[in-house]
């Protein structure tokens, strides 16, 4: 367009010209008069110039078409560009409305998702509302424990103290809250607690003993226990419960036993000991007739005995201090001295009573010499008293590497199926044995089994009902 | 002659033992409690002594722990006869100085000389 421009300008230039010739034309006609030759040449020329003009004339008008034209054109192209325009700023308006909308939108999801969000947020509240008051729950039913109950979190900082155990040990529970217990050792009886569970809170399934002495002695049975929260462990609880009662009611038992033994024992001793003088004949002469009756009783007095000193293994089983007096003792010794014993109840009886001796020396054993011999002669005892007439009761001694086997085999009633299982409970006694014996106590086998085990050994039996019974105990042979 | 003293409330059980052992042969003397026993002890120093432990006055525990602090009795042989014997008593008897411990309703008066003919013979 520059370069139409610069054409254009050019083209005004020489109409300008033009105009500067024809007023020089008119001062022309003043000279036409001073020469016609002069004039002739300067009409031809002036034809010739007219001519020209008329040319020019026409380029002027063809040039003022040109420009019309280029103006139309320009018109086009500028009516072309505000359309655009107009279609731009139409756009820009539907894009902004577009725009607008979507924004709308985007604004609504927005609120959508906030009260979505207020709504997980409420959920949430009521879940931390919730989750409070099971913790408040839990906290309620921790402090009214009568146990005193520290808890510690998993990194051993305590996070509970329940009045109880503030009580036992004078500690506030304010005062020690997310402390480890090495902070707080300066209360003297955290200190002796920490002293009694060696120093370190760790769940080792061990019971440990805690004594406070002040005000009164007081013992404490001390259980560290593990909380586990699935498989993770969250934290640890100690826990203390008072045992002086229990030590008390023990100590008070164990001298009542004591007592009660001594003072049933000293009339039976009394009959014992005069009857076994009269039969010896040591006051005169008895007539067979009165030594019959005077072995009843003699008899009678002996099952007493046996009763009042099964009372009181059973209470020494129970306080857990049975088994005292290990020894290397000599096994067939003992079952040889307790056949002698029982000899006269066999011959009575009409059973016969065989020990089938071991070829081979037996290995030695260290056990406590009269509980084992409890074992046997009860096992004998009872092989021969549950028998038939003509039956027999054998025992034998095997071993292996770790254990000798003893085993005493009777051609007896045998024990009823559905009564196996309770045969080694306290007072226990079965159906066909208690008419056939009304005596017993029902202790026997009881003890017998808390004296096997107690050496390290089992106890078990095979039994058929009319055919009689096996019984097999075990005894670990020492290396 | 051997001389046997023994300490023993139980009437009954005193009067058989002393006539079991008396038949033996030994010169057998009798306290009924364990004051009576101290003193008899201290006049007569037997070679042997049959000790109950439940007796009134003193018990046989007190006795030994006398004994024990007496220079011209202790060594004497003591023969514990009771109807107590739990594992603690037996410990502490015979940390002084008892040979044996008899259960009396686990044993019969023969039993018992054969015991003491142990200790003397």
């Amino acid at each position: 367009m520059g370069k139409k421009l610069s054409k254009k300008n050019k083209e005004f230039d020489a109409l300008k010209e033009l105009d500067r010739i024809a007023k020089m034309l008119v001062r022309k006609d003043f000279e036409l008069i001073r020469t016609k030759e002069e004039q002739e040449k300067e009409l031809k020329e002036l034809d010739r110039i007219a001519k020209i003009l008329t040319r020019r004339d026409f380029a002027l008008m063809k040039a003022r078409e040109e420009l019309e034209e280029e103006k139309n054109i320009l018109k086009i192209k500028v009516e072309a560009r505000t359309r655009e325009l107009k279609e731009l700023a139409e756009g820009l308006e539907e894009t902004v409305k577009k725009r607008t909308k979507d924004l709308e939108k985007k604004a609504a999801e927005l609120e959508e998702s906030k009260r979505a969000l207020l709504n997980i947020l409420e959920d949430v509240e009521e879940a931390r509302i919730e989750a409070e008051e099971e913790k408040n729950k839990t906290r309620a039913a921790l402090t009214s424990i009568t146990d005193g109950l520290i808890v510690f979190d998993k990194d051993k900082r305590i996070t509970l103290v329940n009045p109880d155990a503030e009580k036992k040990l004078k500690i506030k529970e304010s005062d020690v809250i997310g402390k480890r217990i090495e902070e707080i050792l300066d209360f003297s009886a955290v200190n002796k607690l920490y002293e009694a569970i060696d120093k370190k809170i760790e769940w080792t399934g061990q019971r440990y003993e805690f004594i406070l002495e002040k005000p009164v002695r007081r013992f404490f049975d001390i259980l560290i226990v593990p909380i586990a929260s699935g498989e993770e462990i969250v934290g640890t609880i100690i826990i203390m419960h008072d045992i002086t009662r229990d030590k008390e009611i023990s100590r008070m038992k164990t001298e009542f036993v004591a007592i009660a033994a001594h003072q049933l024992r000293t009339p039976l001793s009394a009959i014992k000991w005069s009857l076994h003088m009269v039969l010896d004949g040591d006051v005169g002469k008895v007539s067979s007739e009165q030594i019959e009756f005077l072995k009843k009783a003699y008899q009678s007095n002996e099952r007493m005995i046996i009763l009042i000193n099964d009372l009181l293994n059973i209470s020494r089983i129970e306080e857990g201090r049975f088994i005292y007096n290990r020894e290397v003792y000599s096994l067939e010794k003992i079952i040889e001295d307790t056949n002698d014993l029982l000899i006269g109840l066999s011959k009575e009886k009409k059973v016969k009573l065989i020990f089938k001796k071991p070829k081979k020396q037996l290995p030695k054993i260290k056990i406590d010499k009269e509980k084992i011999t409890l074992v046997i002669q009860n096992l004998i005892d009872n092989g021969i008293r549950f028998n038939k007439i003509g039956g027999t009761v054998t025992i034998s001694v095997k071993y292996d590497k770790i254990f000798m086997y003893i085993t005493i085999k009777d051609t007896g009633v045998g024990i009823p199926d559905l009564e196996q299982e309770r045969i080694f409970t306290k007072f226990f006694r079965a159906n066909n044995v208690v008419k056939l014996d009304v005596e017993g106590s029902g202790l026997g086998l009881f003890i017998c089994k808390n004296i096997v085990e107690a050496h390290g050994g089992k106890i078990w039996f095979e039994s058929t009902e009319n055919k009689g019974t096996t019984f097999i105990f075990t005894l670990p042979i020492e290396k | 002659m051997k001389k046997i003293l023994i300490i023993e409330d139980e009437e009954i059980l005193l009067e058989l033992i002393q006539k079991k052992l008396i038949q033996e042969g030994y010169q057998v003397n009798a306290a009924r409690d364990g004051l009576e026993g101290l003193e008899k002890l201290r006049e007569e120093k037997p070679d042997l002594i049959l000790l109950d432990i439940v007796m009134p006055k003193m018990g046989g525990f007190e006795v030994m722990e006398e004994i024990k602090k007496d220079d011209n009795l202790k060594g004497i042989p003591i023969i514990i006869i009771s109807n107590s014997g739990q594992p603690v008593e037996l410990s502490r008897a015979k940390e002084l100085g008892v040979v044996d411990w008899l259960i009396k309703t686990d044993f019969d008066p023969i039993e018992v000389v054969d015991k003491v003919k142990k200790q003397l013979d």
